[in-house]
């Protein structure tokens, strides 16, 4: 086993790990910083798959902006300095059945059927990486593009009006 | 190498779905959607990198749809925020449980 | 300049749509005079393109004056295209300037009688319509278009007829003229298959009647009983003349038709839409100078309505259906000139009789206004003095129809007697009938006008102080209609007068002549002074015989009456038509479906009861099933989805969270589902 897979395997656990965490700890602002380490293993594990800008983006959306406003919210609406940052948690039980059931399903058929694995074995060799993405973004998906522009713009403007105050 | 990715993947949708299910806060609740499409995204990047493109497709195209669903997630906590914000507030908490009877 | 046709047509029709979309509005926030600027202004355009239009068609050579003006292709034919396309000619210009004038004035009119009808605004939506058919009726290029018009002014004469809907007498008279008019418009569709049969293997598209002018050649086969096909369609055509132009045998609906608004039945029942019958001959002539035994039918059935509706209108007592059945009377006068191939003769009785039939009906219009509605004569007299213009009106206008020399009646009425004695397809017996239709007309229409206008009053006391000359807006109609009917005749003045016949030579290129028609009216000419002597000679007679029945011995029409008990009976009771197709038609249609009714009572209901029965005694069985087996699982249904309800219940939480599970476990289950069916196929 190499370096790189066993670094590989390294950010595969901690992402699950610290998604676990962030998903079940009752203290909300330990389960952001948890939900900060599964972003930054999402980030190594597109650094596998040879989309550095992916990564790229992952940090500076995810862990830059995201994380940061999710932050906001806990502390904007939690008493911090009454440590009341916890939230209790109800349908574990029908969580754990689900997901269960889910990855039951996944090992059943990915794992022991070996449905889907169309893989080639080797990595494709993927094209120019950032220039291929941009140049795609503005002539293949431009539509696309541009409606999610639209929709930026559109989510500004209701975030403004949902927290402006009205006299 | 696919099957890792996407039994990475699996169980971060996994937790995902179970973090939206279980918990109160609202908060909470979008972290668990942050996961799940965090999820979404990394098998789209795995398929990919993995799996020949159909028909005409680029072969960036899984990396296109992952940058959309960056983007929308972003919008999408944007907004789910102000929410959040806005119910706080108006009724001082934001346990979803609590604020279920809309503007009384 | 041919352009402005679409303008004439379409101004009617646009206004018309506004009166109907925002009249309502338009009434009630700027009153009458929102709804006059575009009632009656858009026809009062019209009027003056028409003139217009005139003026430019006389400015042409006479043999360029037709032209057409296509707007866009209609529909394929058999491949052959059929366009939505005027016509314009002398013919058609000289009708719709009529059309268009008559109704200007009609309109205006109305302003004033229809003044406090809170229906206004619809009431002249409606006109507006009418006009637009009927103009499109007149410059129709091709048969479909004219019978798009044809119908058209039907609808509209049927909505204004029944314009007082809330009276059911009126109500019906609306639906009889509309019913008797489809059963006309049957023979005019039957004539339409019959050209495009005919045509189905020419290149030339029947309808377009250029097309058709200069392609007979498919209607001078041999078709039924040795007749030629010419003959059988311009038949067919002539039922639907009869239905429209209310001709024996289904002239019945005109006099009904007299509940509509006073206006309306000066404009749509005399002066524009029952003409319509004779246009349509004056416009196919080149079509029916080949069919003479169609001809020859057209003239009898001319005579002979002009002779029987003018021995009814002897002894009616209604002012409105005097005029009525003098309107049949002098339609069957043109169709007896049609008949006799005197074409425009024919067309230039339409115009005068436009002229001075709607004074009269506005002059009638405007007693009954200033009389509150009432109409019998009996109670009118000695309306001279309050109503001083419109008895002017009236009596010229009365002298006009009576054919009083040198009024424009005398000249249409002479043209028509002469032709229908010296042409080759008249005779004595045609022009007989017509000379004593004339005696009756003067005579009728004088009783009306001494009955009306002088004498004593013999009006209640009630009514009588009310009696008012009517306003300005009535009278001016009626005086510029009066001058026209008292000079229309210049119009086509006889070619005796050593003076041009004005709208014979005019129409010359349009209208078709039957073979040795003016051959032999030029070797009778000498005929035609006698003649008119003669003719006026008889409506002097008239006139001096109904002076001395009314005026000099009221005693003699009741004489008359009492020894000519009978007859006087069968006139009052106009022939008893009506009872005549009542038992003749409608009873035995209804009398047909009561017994299919009784038919039904006794065999079907037979059956019924037999089968009902039977079904009884089956059911009390299955009723002690249903009671024991059904009714429990019924119950247990029920009590079931009461209980599932409840269980339900309990998932509506209310919480994201639970329906987010839901969601996720539905899905799981639909892979599954899904999994277990690929693989099953696999």
């Amino acid at each position: 086993m190499s370096l790189s897979e066993l670094v590989f395997h390294g950010i595969c656990i901690m992402t699950v790990v610290s998604g676990f965490y962030a998903v079940y700890t009752e203290n909300l602002v330990h389960a952001v910083f948890a939900l900060l380490a599964t972003f930054f293993g999402m980030a190594g594990l597109f650094v596998y798959l040879r989309a550095d800008f992916l990564a790229a983006l992952q940090v500076l959306v995810y862990v830059g902006g995201i994380l940061v406003l999710f932050l906001f919210g806990v502390m904007f609406t939690q008493d911090i300095y009454r440590l009341k940052i916890s939230a209790k948690p109800i349908n574990r039980v029908w969580g754990m059945i689900l997901g269960v059931g889910f990855l039951a399903s996944f090992f059943w058929v990915v794992i022991l059927k070996g449905r889907f694995v169309l893989d080639t074995g080797v990595g494709m060799t993927l094209g120019q990486g950032v220039e291929a993405l941009g140049g795609l973004l503005l002539t293949r998906y431009v539509l696309a593009f541009e409606a999610v522009t639209l929709l930026i713009v559109a989510c500004m403007v209701g975030a403004i009006l949902l927290t402006l105050k009205r006299e | 190498m696919l099957e890792q990715y996407l039994l990475v993947s699996v169980v971060l949708f996994v937790l995902g779905v179970f973090g939206t299910i279980s918990r109160r806060n609202a908060v909470g609740m979008l972290i668990g959607i942050e996961l799940v499409l965090n999820a979404a995204s990394l098998s789209f990047v795995a398929f990919g990198r993995y799996i020949l493109p159909f028909g005409d497709s680029p072969k960036e195209a899984g990396q296109v749809v992952s940058v959309f669903i960056i983007i929308l997630a972003a919008c999408e906590a944007v907004v789910a925020l102000t929410i959040v914000y806005a119910l706080y507030r108006l009724y001082r908490t934001i346990d979803v449980d609590k604020v279920h009877m809309l503007r009384q | 300049m041919a352009h402005l046709a679409w303008l004439i047509v379409l101004l009617p029709l646009f206004s018309s749509a506004c009166l109907a979309g925002f009249g309502k509005g338009l009434y009630r926030r700027f009153g009458k005079k929102g709804v006059d600027v575009l009632g009656v202004g858009s026809i009062g355009t019209s009027f003056l393109l028409a003139t217009c239009l005139l003026a430019y068609v006389l400015s042409l050579d006479p043999d360029k004056r037709s032209i057409p003006s296509a707007l866009w292709s209609w529909f394929p034919l058999e491949g052959k295209m059929l366009d939505i396309s005027l016509l314009i000619d002398p013919l058609s210009a000289a009708m719709a300037l009529m059309v268009a004038g008559v109704g200007f004035l009609i309109h205006v009119y109305s302003t004033g009688y229809m003044d406090k009808d809170p229906g206004y605004p619809r009431y002249f939506s409606y006109t507006n319509l009418f006009m637009f058919a009927m103009l499109t009726l007149v410059f129709a290029d091709n048969l479909v278009l004219f019978f798009l018009g044809w119908e058209g002014v039907g609808l509209c004469s049927y909505l204004l007829i029944g314009f007082w809907f809330n009276d059911i007498e009126k109500a019906r008279a609306g639906m009889k003229a509309f019913i008797v008019n489809r059963i006309g418009d049957l023979g005019f569709l039957l004539g339409l298959y019959l050209l495009f049969w005919l045509y189905a293997s020419s290149t030339t598209m029947p309808f377009a009647m250029p097309e058709l002018r200069a392609d007979l050649s498919p209607l001078l086969g041999i078709g039924f009983f040795g007749q030629n096909w010419a003959t059988w369609v311009t038949l067919c055509f002539f039922i639907g003349a009869t239905g429209k132009s209310a001709q024996i045998p289904l002239y019945v609906w005109l006099p009904d038709a007299m509940a509509g608004p006073t206006p309306v039945s000066a404009l749509i029942h005399a002066a524009t839409m029952v003409t319509a019958g004779v246009y349509m001959i004056a416009r196919l002539s080149f079509v029916f100078v080949h069919a003479p035994f169609t001809l020859g039918v057209v003239a009898t059935i001319g005579a002979t309505t002009a002779l029987f509706a003018a021995t009814i209108g002897l002894c009616q007592k209604d002012i409105k259906k005097v005029l009525a059945y003098s309107t049949v009377s002098q339609l069957g006068y043109m169709f007896l000139a049609m008949g006799v191939g005197a074409f425009v003769s024919g067309f230039f009785h339409l115009l005068t009789h436009a002229f001075f039939k709607a004074c009269l009906f506005l002059g009638a219009g405007s007693v009954i206004h200033g009389m509150h509605g009432e109409q019998n004569m009996d109670l009118m007299g000695g309306l001279r003095k309050k109503m001083p213009v419109t008895c002017a009106t009236f009596v010229l206008a009365a002298l006009a129809i009576s054919g009083f020399p040198f009024f424009s009646g005398f000249f249409s009425k002479d043209e028509i007697l002469f032709a229908s004695l010296s042409s080759p397809l008249g005779g004595p017996v045609l022009w007989a009938v017509g000379l004593f239709t004339a005696l009756l007309t003067a005579f009728y229409m004088f009783r009306l006008v001494f009955l009306t206008f002088f004498g004593e009053s013999r009006t209640p006391d009630a009514i009588k102080g009310h009696i008012h000359e009517s306003p300005a807006s009535m009278t001016v109609p009626l005086v510029v209609l009066s001058m026209l009917s008292v000079f229309g005749g210049v119009l086509n003045l006889p070619e005796l007068f050593f003076l041009p016949g004005g709208l014979a030579r005019f129409l010359r290129p349009v209208v078709a002549e039957f073979p040795g028609f003016s051959h032999a009216l030029h070797e009778s000419s000498y005929l035609e002074i006698p003649l008119m002597g003669v003719s006026s000679g008889v409506a002097l007679l008239g006139i001096a015989l109904a002076y001395v029945c009314y005026l000099r011995a009221p005693g003699l029409p009741y004489l008359f009456g009492y020894f000519l008990r009978p007859v006087y009976n069968l006139l009052w009771n106009k022939y008893y038509v009506d009872e005549i197709y009542e038992a003749a038609f409608i009873k035995p249609l209804l009398q047909t479906s009561r017994f299919s009714a009784k038919a039904d009572l006794v065999v079907i209901d037979g059956a019924v009861n037999g089968s009902a029965l039977l079904t009884r005694e089956t059911s009390r069985i299955a009723g002690l099933y249903d009671l024991w087996l059904v009714d429990g699982l019924v119950n247990a249904t029920a009590e079931g989805t009461l209980r599932l309800g409840r269980w339900l219940r309990s998932f509506q939480t209310g919480a994201i969270q639970n329906y987010l599970s839901y969601v996720v476990g539905g899905a799981l289950l639909v892979f599954w589902l899904l999994w277990a069916l690929v693989n099953r196929t696999v």
